[in-house]
Formats: structure tokens, sequence, C-alpha cells
């Protein structure tokens, strides 16, 4: 148990890997499968390699987890020469789930989660207790599936096991290539909330191969767009390269609705919302009438007393009328939170029979989002990504 | 199956179908066959009135001990063809053996193409006459079910999983004897058992050239021209290779490994 200690403590967060001129020549062949890839995976974080078939994403993952040895370059996990450790020992601190979860038919499901534990050693006690934590992680009922055979499970039951698999010794670092691949849109929209979830509790390392761009919009805290020989295009943040193609194999991989996905990976807290004009539900439905007139809007905003909306009041309705507001309000129906993203919010709007839709954080008011609101938020968000530094593009592949 | 496709190899994946588990009459089925093959013939020899020199050969002590000689031959060789097969299997399943594997399946294809008799027959006219001679020459004759089916069987394993196993940490040796072998093991036991059925009918050819056997029955009934004797004596190898064959149909159910399809 010397060398990983993290099985019964808080789990081992993410590190950093580095890749330094990484070139991988397979004998026979003229081009290099990966050539000269220089790039650094911040820890914590997950980076998705999205890139067409053949152009050398399984290889570069290979390469991180030594599966295959690179012609020329380096690789550094958690600031270590992956070189340093015998290549099986490495292994067993990276995770790897591949396709269909690569699971051992002929092994139970507590066995398959176990082989890792059981190579470094663990006592069986710890292992057993392992394998039901692991279950649980990615909602398997241990009592359930522990002792079922792969074959008994759907394709989505097997891979989770498959991550389970992998994070079962707790390594800080995990690979996954095209791990959702070969399963059903639903099950893979599962799949990658959960994913998401766990990456939440966990913090890992996490690079996740995909030739499914909306795949690495959802999940990838980065994203680095890779053509032929692995060589990175552009390597930025969702919505960077959703609004800044760094050209057109980019834009051809984002394909149809870039609009629409950059909806999708921005949240709407981070937007200019309008303020629109609020009113406590004790206050004087003239003031509230006049502070409207005054403002030009068309509808107040009226907020509890923890801040909540609950009201909307017209300038109509309170034409003329003295009190409290709230007995002139009419109740509001829809309102959406902040941490939800611009598509969810176009939704609300186009669901409400409001042009506004009051958005909330913990319950309270923070704003409004209107069809105006997105729009401009879409613009300011390519105007950003023109701003930014062209630093993301092609970075290292010389 | 990346093995040439002749005849050999055709007939294979049949042998590969049979370690399909039966239905659970086949647990009675054979044994119940056998001892109706005995009684019938036991009933015919008693209706035929052996003379005197039938009676010396089916005498009971006497079968039995051709029986047993039967048996040596069979288990000898059969030890021996496993020995030689699966290692062999193994190492010609290894990346960096590719090249070696056609050489080493058309000497097998060989060994098994040629008429039992004939290299039965050459062997003793080139070495010697007698039990060992027997035994080499049953095990050229009957290795190669086994050893195909070996390679079969570990080359036919989905490679991601094999990539699985590394990719977790598993050293070549313990993805060889943790994840190929036990997947390999329906297929290599129906290589064996292939193997095993075919030592019994070739171990009759051993009595030819002094190795004694149930075939000494049948050479005897043949020169004296007592049916009786012949009848029995190919009755009793054909019910061991029934028996043998049934045996290895519960190895094949039993040590198939758990969660593999059957
Ligand atoms: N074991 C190998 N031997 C030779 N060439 C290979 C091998 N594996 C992959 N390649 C080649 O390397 C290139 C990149 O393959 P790969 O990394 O699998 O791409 P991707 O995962 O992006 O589809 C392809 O041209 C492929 O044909
Ligand atoms: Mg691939």
């Amino acid at each position: 148990m010397a060398d990983n200690g993290n099985g019964s403590g808080g789990a081992a967060h993410g590190v950093e890997i580095e890749l330094r001129n990484l070139t991988k020549k397979y004998p026979g062949q003229a081009k290099a499968a990966v050539d000269d890839v220089t790039m650094t995976i911040p820890a914590g974080e997950i980076v998705a390699l999205v890139g067409p078939s053949g152009c050398g994403k399984t290889t570069t993952m290979k390469l991180i987890n030594r599966l295959i040895e690179p012609t020329s370059g380096e690789i550094l996990i958690g600031g270590e020469d992956a070189r340093r450790r015998p290549a099986d020992i490495l292994r067993r601190h990276v995770g790897y789930v591949i396709q269909q979860g690569g699971l051992f038919p002929h092994m139970s499901i507590a066995e398959n989660v176990s082989l890792v534990p059981k190579m470094l050693k663990w006592d069986k006690k710890r292992t057993a207790e392992r394998v039901d934590e692991m279950l649980e992680l990615v909602g398997l009922d241990p009592a359930n599936y522990r002792d079922r055979f792969p074959r008994q499970l759907s394709g989505g039951q097997q891979q989770r096991v498959g991550v389970a698999r992998a994070l079962a010794a707790d390594p800080p670092v995990l690979l996954m290539d095209e791990p959702f691949g070969a399963v059903d849109p639903i099950t893979r929209g599962r799949l990658q909330d959960e994913l998401l979830r766990l990456q939440e509790e966990l913090h890992k390392t996490i690079v996740f191969v995909t030739h499914d761009f909306d795949e690495a919009v959802k999940l990838g805290d980065r994203i680095a767009v890779l053509s032929e020989g692995s060589h990175i295009v552009q390597y930025a943040e969702p919505a960077e390269i959703l609004a800044r193609p760094a050209n057109d194999f980019v834009r051809g991989f984002i394909g149809e609705g870039g609009a629409m996905k950059l909806l999708h990976v921005t949240r709407i807290a981070d937007v200019d919302l309008g303020a629109g004009v609020t009113a406590k539900a004790t206050d004087d439905a003239a003031t509230v009438h006049s502070r409207l007139a005054e403002a030009e809007e068309p509808w107040a905003v009226v907020l509890d007393k923890n801040s909540s909306p609950v009201q909307w009041a017209s300038i109509e309705d309170l034409d003329g009328k003295t009190g409290p507001v709230s007995e002139y309000g009419t109740p509001i129906t829809t309102t959406i939170s902040g941490r939800a993203d611009l598509q969810a919010g176009l939704e609300a709007l186009l669901g409400s029979d409001t042009d506004f839709v009051p958005v909330t954080r913990r319950r309270q008011y923070i704003g409004l989002v209107s069809l105006n609101t997105v729009q401009s938020a879409i613009q300011q968000l390519r105007e950003q990504a023109k701003q930014a530094a062209p630093a993301s593009v092609g970075e290292g592949s010389a | 199956m990346t093995v040439a496709p002749d005849t050999e190899v055709a007939a294979q994946p049949s042998a590969a179908v049979k370690a399909k588990p039966r239905r659970t009459w086949y647990l009675i089925g054979t044994p119940l066959l056998i001892v109706c093959a005995l009684v019938a013939d036991w009933l015919y020899v008693r209706s035929t009135h052996p003379d005197a020199n039938a009676r010396t050969t089916l005498q009971t002590s006497y079968m039995l001990s051709k029986l047993l000689e039967h048996l040596e031959l069979t288990v000898v060789a059969g030890v021996f063809v496993l020995l030689i097969a699966i290692p062999l299997g193994i190492l010609l399943s290894r990346k960096g053996m590719r090249l070696a594997t056609p050489v080493v399946l058309a000497l097998a294809n060989i060994g098994q193409g040629a008429p039992a008799i004939g290299i039965i027959v050459l062997l003793a006219v080139l070495w010697k006459t007698g039990f060992e001679v027997a035994v080499v020459a049953l095990i050229i004759y009957a290795v190669l079910p086994s050893l195909r089916n070996t390679m079969v069987g570990l080359q036919q394993i989905d490679p991601s999983l094999k990539e699985a196993g590394r990719g977790i940490g598993m050293s070549a040796a313990a993805v060889l004897f943790k994840v190929e072998l036990p997947l390999a093991v329906p297929v290599i036991l129906a290589g064996v058992r292939t193997t095993l059925v075919l030592l019994i009918g070739v171990a009759a050819l051993s009595s030819l050239i002094g190795a004694g056997g149930l075939g000494e029955m049948i050479s005897t009934g043949v020169q004296l021209q007592r049916y009786n004797v012949l009848v029995t004596g190919s009755v009793l190898v054909a019910c061991l290779a029934l028996f043998v064959d049934w045996l290895a149909g519960l190895a094949e159910r039993y040590l198939r490994p758990k969660g593999i399809k059957a």
C-alpha cells in the first residue's frame, strides 16, 4: 500500500499533464501519427481531444499511459517524467476507459472493478469496500450488480462499470477514449451528465477523446481540435472556439448551428442581463407606476421579502392605483436559474407568455433575460473572442 | 479465425460448436448408449457360442488388460499432445510469432492429413516397433486439433480486451493467464476433446507394431476369422471413444468460465 495512500481519505485530485514535442511514427508509415505535439492539460480539468477519425487521437492517448512508446518527445504527469516508472506501474495510476468499457466477460462486475486495487496489493476488506463505493459512485446498486457478469448488463451500465474500474484505485488522471461512442444517444446524454457530476466531486484531470464536437462542447473545460498528425489546430475553451473558430477546419467541425452551440456553453448569469424595474411587495402602486414611466418600462418585477421574484405588475394595471403594489400584480410562472445555459434561457423565453423571464441565483432575483439579451450576449461573446490574443491557436505544433 | 481455411479448419468450428451445452439428457444419453452397445455385444457373442480360441480372447481379464493398454497409449500420447500443443499454441499466438504460424500449422496438417496407418508403419520401419513408437505416431497424428484450437481460441479474443488489460496496468503475463487463457478455454477444450477421440480411434492401429491395445482383439478376430472377437474389439473401441467424448464434454461444460456466453 506504500505508493497509493488515497483509498480511504479524500480522493486524489487531478494533476497536470504536459506533452512536450511528442512524436510517434509507426514503423513502415510515411507520416507520423502524432507529429511534434506540445500541450498542457491543466490539473483538474476535462480536456476534450476532438478531430476526424485517424487523426491520431487514440495514439496520443496511448502515448500518455505508455501503451505506445513515443518516437521522441516527453510526457510529464504531475511534473514527473512518465518514463520514470515501469509502464505497468504507471498505468495503475492512470485510469483508462475505452469504448464499451472493455470489461472482462469472464469476471464478475466486482472482480472487474477490483483489478487495479488488487494489483496495488490493497487488502481484501479495503478492496471490497472500494468496489461497493465505486459502484455506488457510478449509480449502480452494489448489492444488485456486484456479482453479475458484464453480459448481464446493458451497454450503458457496462460503460459505468468501466468508469468505476478506472477510478477504483483513485488515480489522479483519467484517460477516456471515445467511451460513450457505442451507446444510444439518450444513454450517452445521461452518461455525459453523470461524468460531469462525478467530476464536480472528484476534480480529476480527464483527457476525453471524441469525434463528436457536441460531446466535446458539453464535457470539455477546454477543447483541443486536432487535425492529421494530432496537430493542434485550436486549443481553447468551448465558448471561444465556438465564437471564434481558428479556421475553416474548425468551422467545419463545429458544423451548422455554431451560434446555438454557443448558447449551450454560456451561463445566463455570465451575460449582461436587463436590470428591469423591481419593486418590493409593500411598495406603493403609485410610486412604482411613476418609476416605470420614468424608466419607460411596461412591467415591474415584484420581489418578496427574500428578494425572490413573485409577481409582474404592469404599468397599465397600476395606473391611478394606490396601496401595496402586490395587490395589482399577476403571479410569475416562469423563472430561470442563472446557472442554466443560454439555450435553456431561450427555451424558457419561447415557452413563456412574457417577453422577459426573471433570472435568479439561489432564488434571489438577479435580472431579466429577453431575446435581446440573448442576441447581444452572442455578439458580445464574439467580440470578446476577437479581442482575446490569438495565443490559443495552434499552440506548439510547429 | 486467421488460420488457413482448409478443410481441417472448416471441420473445426463444428467441434467448437459442440462445446455448446446440450440438453440434460446428454448427461445420461451417452452412458446409456454405451451400456446398450455393451449389452447388445454380449448377447450377440453369447448367441455365437464362442469356441476355445475365441474364448481366450474374450476372457474378461484379457479384455481388461487390452483396454488398459489402450488407455495407457491414449493417456500418455494425450498428455504429450497437451504439453506440446498448448504452450506451442500460446507461443504462436504471441506477436512476433505470426510468421512461424503457417509453417507450424502446415506441419501439423501433414501429420493429420497423412493416413494414420502410414505414419505408424513408416515410423516402425524407420525406427523400431513398440509402445514408444506408437505414442510418437499418435502424437503426430492428434496434435493438430489441440494446437489449432489453442491458437484460434487465443486469436479470436477481442484485441480491445487485451489492450484494456494492459491499459489498466496488468503485465503481459497477467493478461495471458487472467484474460486470454480463461476466455480461450471453451475453444481449447473443444480441441482437446477432438484430440482425445482421435487418439482412441488411432490407438487401435498400434497393435500393428506390437504396442498392444484393443486393436489386438480386432486383428486377432480377423486372423482367426472369429467375428465375435472382431466385433467385440470394435465395440469396445467405439464405446471407449464415446466415453472419453462424454467426459470431455462434461469438462467443457464445467470448466467453461462463468459469464461467457455458451
Ligand atoms: N498499431 C498501429 N500501427 C500502424 N499504424 C497505426 C497503428 N495504430 C494507428 N495507426 C495509424 O495512425 C493514425 C492515427 O490513428 P489513431 O490514433 O487510431 O487515430 P484516431 O484515434 O484519431 O482515429 C492512423 O492513420 C492509423 O492508421
Ligand atoms: Mg481512436
